[in-house]
């Protein structure tokens, strides 16, 4: 029996500097139930050191936490990545890191890049500059992620800066990917036709909060047997009946 | 202009393996959002750009640009070229900077001109 779980997969916490401070577990969890969301990614960018206190703190919430990424590619193109564990999710961070250019946040021009317990309590902050570019294509990327039994959503497509559309001028023949997120701003017949989106490709809508008021755009609903990393991926393949509807 | 006096004229090192020597250059175009090239650049314009993924290529031929300069050294990625080769747009390599590269292509340009 299929149930439907509304889900927002892509939230920032108060590890990316252009998040509020605090996009902490208690607010963002609590702000999601409100909702009556079932589902978040945390995806950070190009860091998921946030991911795991997350999870921990979700445990008393009924609400599951996949691990992610906005990973920032070569091209500029932002790319969320979700992995079904930690352990698979830390070592992809480990190699994107390897790929960042070696550069200090300012805190006060970027804004502060904490890092929480799932007590909410800030207990260190990345020294490492993580609103850049890392030295990785988009091809490597989707390449990666795959071989390592990830999912590749390209973020906010309809953007005109940092989307694989802004970027590449529209979506690369032969790039394997997930699915593609599309901002508020459009709705998904028109994402459709404007970035020639296949029927065969499944389209998300996320918050891509950095605020916490930014969480109450939530319109994608995930129809799935349970709440894990594989029932998401079948909904992304349209498989076993699983699947994705966009309401407006 | 024609792509061979851009090639001399510019130093431009011709990575795909053959080009239409006597094919014109009407103007030049620098942008790295593909989305704005496909908005923006003309017909016959050479287009420089530090993007190298295969998607140039396809810019460049629904536009019908004479050719793309990636500029700054960048590597060139192996797809891309075979793609430029398949669709014939010529992909030159420079190592100077944008900026330097599009001042002297912009005198070049002016130069062909007021010799017609």
């Amino acid at each position: 029996m299929l149930k439907q779980y509304p889900a927002d997969l892509h939230i920032h916490t108060c590890l990316s500097p252009c998040a509020d401070d605090d996009m902490n577990p208690a607010n963002i969890l609590n702000m999601a139930r409100l909702m009556g969301t079932k589902i978040i990614g945390i995806c950070d960018h190009n860091s998921a050191k946030n991911v795991k206190p997350f999870q921990e703190a979700a445990k008393s919430h009924d609400i599951l936490v996949i691990p992610g990424m906005e990973v920032e590619s070569a091209e500029e193109v932002h790319l969320l990545v979700f992995f079904e564990d930690m352990s698979t999710m830390l070592e992809w961070q480990e190699f994107v890191y390897r790929h960042l250019p070696p550069r200090k946040n300012n805190p006060d021009f970027f804004g502060r890049q904490q890092i929480v317990d799932e007590d909410s309590n800030v207990i260190d902050e990345e020294e490492q500059m993580l609103l850049v570019a890392a030295s990785l294509t988009v091809d490597e990327i989707s390449q990666k992620v795959f071989d390592m039994g990830g999912m590749l959503v390209p973020a906010h497509i309809d953007r005109r800066t940092f989307s694989l559309w802004g970027q590449l001028g529209f979506i690369p023949e032969n790039l394997r990917l997930s699915a593609i997120e599309i901002s508020r701003n459009i709705c998904e017949t028109e994402a459709r036709r404007k970035f020639s989106i296949s029927e065969g490709i499944t389209v998300i809508t996320s918050s891509d909060a950095h605020r916490l008021e930014e969480m109450v755009f939530q319109k994608t609903f995930l129809y799935l047997e349970s709440p894990s990393f594989l029932e998401v991926k079948k909904a992304f393949e349209a498989k076993e009946g699983r699947r994705v509807i966009i309401r407006e | 202009m024609t792509l061979l006096e851009l090639r001399e004229k510019l130093g431009l090192r011709l990575l795909t393996e053959k080009m239409d020597e006597n094919r014109q250059v009407e103007g030049g175009y620098a942008s790295d959002l593909l989305s704005w090239v496909m908005a923006h650049a003309k017909e016959n314009q050479v287009w420089v750009t530090i993007q190298s993924h295969q998607n140039i290529v396809a810019v460049a031929s629904l536009l019908g640009l004479s050719g793309i300069i990636v500029a700054e050294g960048v590597e060139v990625e192996e797809n891309t070229i075979k793609k430029a080769e398949e669709e014939n747009i010529p992909i030159f390599a420079t190592q100077k900077s944008i900026y330097e590269i599009c001042g002297i292509l912009y005198n070049a340009l002016a130069g062909s001109r007021e010799k017609c």
